[in-house]
């Protein structure tokens, strides 16, 4: 049986986990990194890279390169959140036709759902490589604050990446799993969780098995790069009055400065004091400039002490929201990678009046814990049982604009309720069904997940056709809603696919397009190294010519030059000849290959000739060293 | 014989009470038994679970071991390099200077300590490696720092930092502007 793998598709990072002998363990792609950096970008070639390379690009293609889409996943175009966004973030956008929200990646449109699918893909992949089987199956974990149509969007993604999406769980949910806390106890947990971007405070109350979002609250912008760059400030500034010289107008400067003060910032977790020294970081007319500059735990507190207060409001509504004082929280869990900062346990701890969990380590655990939930659902995990809840009631439009419930909020699911309802007026010959998701009174104040249309009613008067309305959410919070008319047994049906997500049709389009690039992506690639192999052996051989001119018989010399040429020329065109640049690239090796052999006889002739002196080969090397040095100039 | 009688029914309801107790007994056995079998179903069940991981780790635990101590490596020489680059500054810095012989001298001294820890680092697996300018930009070699107008896009126009691989493996792109 295949292992369900868990994933924590992250705002910057995601991570993925799955469980052995019982415990979850990160899967490390086979560069040895445990996360993949959340970044999809579409080349000059129209080539898509995912993580790490995707990320190295994206200073010269900001327009193909997609970051944060986690914050623009099922959301509609006309979201608050999107109007801040999109001042943000520095790639196209457009409204889709059905309201949602399309990326543009090279001269394409996509959807969140397709470009997470890419990251999901990657993913995917990697654990196949690293666990040597064929994964089908994931958790993935979403924002407790996530509503129907983000949960919808984000399965999506998974499905086009070919994944069957066994449940999305909420994150602070997977952070309480991978923390253990017992489920037994009837404890009420607070998770604070401080990531690269984003923070997020959920209340969770646990008992009998059951996880309930009591309430969720956070800053969409704020994270640990805030930390950092008033770090790299605070340093340039002090740099800038002794000196008087900008380290952030010069590039090489500024970037090992950004490495300098991100390690600062971890050492100091551990340490009270730490010297940044950065040598040679600049030069000016009298001579190179050191950067060594000691800053103990306190001044870098006090640096960064308004961004961990802005932390504290989010917490207070939280409270709030949840009708709780500090004092019922019986845990607090820390999660993502900035709660490792002791001013930030601190503020915590303070806040909340009690110590907090740290055990586990905080830029893994939401993905520990959907490891645990794939080990449950897959029968690895035995003791827990685990049940979801509704993050948001669910219900529908009645007379005057009033929504009626009919799924309160935190409702255990899988779940399903009816009631009857009736006409609002005599010989009304259909009904609408519109379903709306939230906590407002009034339907225009909540969210319109779906409407449909139930017609065919008898003529009768009013209150007196009865209406049959069920609404069910399966496992992994996807809402169906069926209306049935009892008088004819005519029936109306509708799964929420949200307003802005997919279609089944449309889904599976992708999925076939995503099968399709796959292998087109693959040809490409392999003719981009075909084509980069040859560029590099020219490259060499021109380098080799140069370097030895006297070294080398003239006849070689025009061949090479000759071959080279031919090379050259066949990989201008873009519709090239894989075979045949293979083969010119064969004979090249070889000539040049001939000409090397002849090189070194030669020179041990010469070298058998002058006894005692030293190899020149150990020489030009060294020379060729320096000179490699000189280029970073 | 009546003694008899009255013996036979005694032995008779004795031996009623008896097969009730019996098949008491026996139901209460097939219950026992029938948890010893789900019991023994769900440690099955466990057991072929841990044989299965058990057979896994086997099969990989060669594959994990490497990248184990691929990241082993990987933290050590990502925890040295920006020493290296600072080494590697120094050198650089000292075409400003003017150097007289004995400074030269000193120069070359340096110039071949670095070279040695550099060959102590190829023995285990690291090797720097910088472009040449005029080359063109690849994803998993070269981090783009900046992009600046040029003449040929996409074409490294300056160094910053040079790269490095472990094994075969970018552990740090070399850091580049391009041509945009």
């Amino acid at each position: 049986m295949s292992k369900i793998i868990g994933i924590d598709l992250g705002t910057t990072n995601s991570v993925m986990a799955f469980m052995e002998g019982g415990k979850p363990t990160v899967i490390s792609n086979s560069q040895g990194g445990r996360l993949t950096p959340s970044v999809v970008a579409v080349d000059e070639k129209g080539e898509v890279l995912v993580g790490t390379p995707a990320k190295n690009q994206a200073v010269m293609n900001p327009e193909g390169t997609i970051y944060s889409v986690k914050r623009l996943i099922g959301r509609s175009w006309d979201d608050p959140e999107v109007e801040k966004d999109k001042k943000l973030l520095p790639f196209e956008m457009r409204k889709s036709s059905n309201g949602g929200i399309e990326v543009k990646m090279g001269d394409k449109w996509f959807t969140p759902q397709e470009v997470s699918a890419k990251v999901l893909s990657k993913m995917k992949k990697d654990a196949e490589d690293f666990l040597g089987e064929e994964v089908k199956e994931a958790v993935i974990t979403v924002p407790a604050y996530f509503d129907d149509s983000q949960r919808q969007a984000t399965k999506d993604a998974g499905k086009i990446a070919g994944l069957e999406v066994k449940r999305i769980v909420n994150e602070p949910t997977a952070a309480a799993l991978a923390y253990g806390v017992d489920k037994g106890k009837d404890e009420k947990v607070a998770i604070f969780d401080l990531g690269g971007g984003t923070f997020d405070i959920s209340i969770l109350e646990m008992g009998d098995g059951v996880f309930e979002v009591l309430s969720t609250n956070g800053d969409t912008h704020l994270g640990g790069d805030d930390f950092d760059q008033k770090i790299i400030d605070y340093l340039a500034d002090q740099f800038k009055n002794k000196e008087g010289i900008d380290l952030r107008d010069d590039r090489t400067a500024l970037q090992r400065l950004r490495e300098a003060a991100e390690k600062a910032k971890i050492e100091l977790s551990s340490s009270e004091e730490t010297e940044i020294n950065i040598p040679y970081i600049t030069a000016s007319d009298k001579g190179p400039k050191h950067l060594r500059e000691k800053i103990t735990r306190s001044e870098l507190e006090k640096l960064v002490m308004e961004l961990i207060d802005k932390t504290i409001k989010p917490c207070e509504k939280a409270l709030k929201d949840a009708k709780l004082s500090k004092e019922d929280i019986d845990q607090v869990l820390l999660v993502g990678g900035m709660s490792r900062m002791p001013a930030v346990q601190k503020k915590v701890e303070d806040f909340f009046g009690k110590e907090a969990n740290k055990g586990v380590n905080p830029d893994e655990v939401v993905g520990l814990g959907a490891a645990i939930q794939g080990g449950v659902l897959g029968g690895d995990v035995k003791d827990i049982t685990l049940l979801d809840v509704t993050p948001l009631s669910l219900g529908l439009e009645t007379l005057g604009g009033v929504m009626t419930k009919l799924i309160e909020r935190n409702t255990t699911i899988p779940v399903e309720k009816k009631q009857i309802f009736s006409t609002a007026a005599d010989n009304q010959p259909a009904v609408e069904i519109h379903i709306l998701q939230g906590e407002r009174e009034m339907a225009s104040d909540n969210k319109t997940l779906g409407r449909f249309v139930l017609d065919g009613i008898p003529t009768a008067p009013r209150g007196v056709p009865q209406i049959e309305v069920s609404f069910s959410i399966d496992a992994n919070g996807i809402l169906n809603v069926k209306a049935v008319d009892l008088a004819t047994k005519k029936e109306q049906k509708i799964t929420i696919t949200a307003s802005t997500g997919l279609k089944d049709d449309e889904i599976e389009r992708m999925v076939e397009e995503a099968e399709k690039n796959a292998e087109e992506d693959k040809k490409k690639r392999s003719r981009a190294e075909k084509r980069n192999n040859a560029d590099s052996l020219c490259f060499n051989v021109e380098k080799l010519i140069s370097e030895n001119k006297d070294k080398i018989d003239d006849s070689d010399k025009e061949d090479m030059e000759k071959k080279s040429e031919e090379l050259k020329k066949l990989i201008e065109k873009d519709d090239f000849d894989e075979e045949e640049v293979e083969k010119k690239s064969d004979e090249l090796m070889k000539v040049m290959q001939e000409v090397g052999k002849k090189m070194y006889e030669k020179a041990s002739q010469e070298s058998s000739a002058k006894e005692g002196t030293k190899s020149d080969e150990k020489e030009e090397k060294k020379d060729e060293e320096v000179k490699e040095g000189e280029v970073v100039d | 014989m009546m003694k008899k009688d009255k013996n036979s029914e005694e032995n008779l309801k004795a031996q009623n009470i008896n097969s009730q107790e019996l098949e008491q007994k026996i139901e209460e056995l097939a219950l026992a038994i029938d948890k010893v079998e789900d019991e023994k179903l769900l440690v099955q069940e466990q057991l072929k679970r841990a044989l299965a991981d058990y057979h896994n780790l086997l099969a990989n635990s060669e594959k994990r071991e490497k990248l184990r101590i691929l990241q082993m490596k990987k933290s050590l020489f990502q925890e040295t390099l920006p020493s290296l680059d600072g080494l590697m500054m120094a050198i650089l810095s000292s075409k400003d200077i003017v150097l007289d012989e004995k400074g030269k001298a000193w120069l070359d001294g340096i110039l071949a300590t670095v070279e040695s820890i550099y060959k102590s680092f190829a023995s285990i697996g690291l090797k720097q490696y910088i472009p040449e300018k005029g080359e063109m930009f690849n994803n998993e070699k070269h981090e783009a720092i900046a992009a600046v107008e040029g003449s040929n896009k996409g074409e490294i126009i300056d160094v910053l930092q040079p790269g490095y691989f472990l094994d075969d493996i970018v552990i740090r792109p070399a850091r580049v502007v391009v041509s945009k």
